[in-house]
């Protein structure tokens, strides 16, 4: 499916652009060596500016739900589908869809790896995860 | 600190409320409220409401005052989420403990059933709720996926089942039956619970609140005025807040809800114990959320909240009533106003007067409210005069 487009003005767009170009970026703060997701433009400990560094892509599913009635219209068309929260490699977490099997085949602690959908912004893509 | 207590209450029955307009509902409320307590509106010089998304002025509290032909000096339109009601409770005691207002009318209301399609409530919530904007809404989590989440990680933490999660939906509709103001009122047996369609796995239809026409108005003014007033004295004991993160993403943890330090802070304030609580009333916008919200304030072991309500502990009669109103799985959720039937439910056990539904011993209640998922919370202890 073609997703609709994140907001490409807000602090996550290197994220959203990266995507786009096949790569998963997530913000780091190198001093406090953390991760720091949602995304706030500057570390919230210690204000350093936060710098974006590329994930494997390898994760597992710390848990999950399967949306039957989507509430969202661009997504009315689509249920039942996965919305889960996806651990990657690298210790960070995020939310984000299972997506290329039916959802039932979604289990607690799968192994997933990132793939990357279109969104109507020819600029910014998205991270979603498959089944590894 | 000067004390303050609650003198005037008023709730309608929660449901569908056709022909009723939502400043028509706020207004009568609080005219009900206040007759309740043996007042008039021409006393009331602070007001608090919640703008509600069936009449969303961003100054509602001024326009419902001009609505009322009245003119308060202080009028407040605030924004606390489902912890609202202790926001706004304790909002009013600091204003009469500084001197600011004598009579605080509080009202909440919200009438998301007849004037606002649910559809067009549940997706305001998923756009605008708890939802992040930028990183968590192109993945099309609805509210109750997100608390599917919880839920899920909770039964795979614990080992708990579905029956858990019907344990406090059937407890809650139990009470429910008894209460004249509860919206949801058939009976629900576990067979009928798993017999509704799933929502967002693992979480069923009956794990989800009904969205219903309703709130209500509490009039707040100090203890001393209080006793000379025509209801018996309720008093403020004391409030907590506390809030960790706003969004699911930032959560530590999935299975933790962090309503603790709320609870805390208000039994310090209040100078009682925990083993003080006669009366629970333990917000449940979902039953994961009641079974989580349990545990975080100490009422139940972690894992154990559902096996508390099968073995009937949270029972009128139980070590702990909870939720004896019907919670809002059954009492209703109002929308914007969702909790603040809590309150009033405290109040009505505290002056005696909940007829057959009376506990026969209620000294100290406890009133959680929360807000996002599992973002804010809120805690009330009241207490009889």
């Amino acid at each position: 499916m073609i997703h609709s487009a994140p907001r490409g003005n807000r602090e996550a767009a290197p994220h959203w652009k990266a995507a786009r170009e096949g790569r998963l970026l997530m913000p780091y703060c190198e001093p406090c060596a953390a991760w720091n997701w949602p995304p706030a433009g500057a570390c919230p400990h210690c204000q350093t500016p936060l710098t974006w560094r590329e994930c494997s892509g390898a994760g597992k599913v710390v848990s999950f739900s399967i949306v039957r009635r989507a509430v969202q219209p661009e997504w009315k068309d689509h249920a039942p589908y996965v919305v889960a929260v996806i651990e990657l490699a690298e210790g960070v977490r995020m939310l984000s869809n299972v997506v290329d099997c039916p959802a039932e085949a979604v289990t607690m602690g799968a192994a997933v790896q990132v793939a990357f959908h279109e969104t109507t912004d020819p600029e910014l893509g998205l991270p979603v995860f498959r089944l590894a | 600190m000067t004390e303050t207590a609650i003198v005037g209450i008023a709730e309608l029955p929660q449901g569908k409320m056709p022909g009723v307009t939502p400043m028509g509902l706020h207004s009568g409320l609080a005219r009900m409220a206040l007759a309740d307590a043996g007042l008039e509106a021409r006393d009331v010089d602070a007001i608090i409401t919640l703008s509600p998304r069936s009449d969303p002025y961003l100054i509602h509290a001024t326009a419902l005052a001009e609505f009322m032909g009245i003119a308060p000096p202080v009028a407040l339109t605030v924004e606390g989420g489902g912890a609202a009601p202790a926001v706004m409770t304790d909002m009013a005691r600091m204003m009469i403990a500084g001197g600011r207002a004598k009579t605080v009318l509080v009202v909440s209301a919200d009438m998301p059933l007849s004037v606002v399609s649910r559809n067009a409530y549940v997706n305001t919530l998923a756009d605008a709720g708890p939802v992040h904007p930028d990183i968590e809404r192109p993945y099309g989590p609805s509210v109750p996926s997100l608390f599917g989440i919880c839920a899920r990680a909770y039964m795979d933490e614990f080992g708990c089942t579905d029956e858990d999660l019907a344990a406090a939906a059937m407890h809650d509709r139990r009470h429910a039956m008894a209460h004249p103001n509860a919206h949801m009122r058939q009976p629900m047996t576990l067979e009928s619970y798993r017999a509704t369609q799933m929502i967002a796995d693992p979480l069923r239809l009956l794990d989800c609140t009904p969205v219903s026409d309703g709130g209500a108005a509490v009039v707040v003014t100090s203890l001393e005025r209080a006793r000379d007033l025509r209801q018996p004295v309720v008093r403020v004991l004391g409030a907590g807040f506390c809030a960790a993160r706003l969004h699911l993403s930032a959560a530590a943890s999935l299975t933790e809800s962090g309503a603790g330090p709320s609870l805390r802070d208000a039994l310090a304030q209040a100078g009682r114990a925990a083993s003080d609580i006669d009366l629970a009333l333990v917000y449940d916008c979902f039953t994961i959320a009641l079974l989580m919200n349990i545990e975080a304030l100490g009422l139940a072991p972690r894992g154990g909240a559902g096996a508390a309500f099968r073995n009937g502990e949270f029972n009128a009669t139980g070590r702990l009533p909870l939720n004896i109103h019907g919670g809002l799985l059954s009492h209703g959720y109002p929308g914007r106003a969702a909790g603040i039937s809590n309150l009033v439910e405290a109040v009505v056990q505290l002056r005696g007067q909940a007829g057959e539904r009376q506990l026969p011993k209620v000294e100290t209640t406890l009133t959680h409210g929360m807000g996002g998922v599992f973002a804010t919370h809120g805690t009330l202890l009241l207490g009889k005069g």
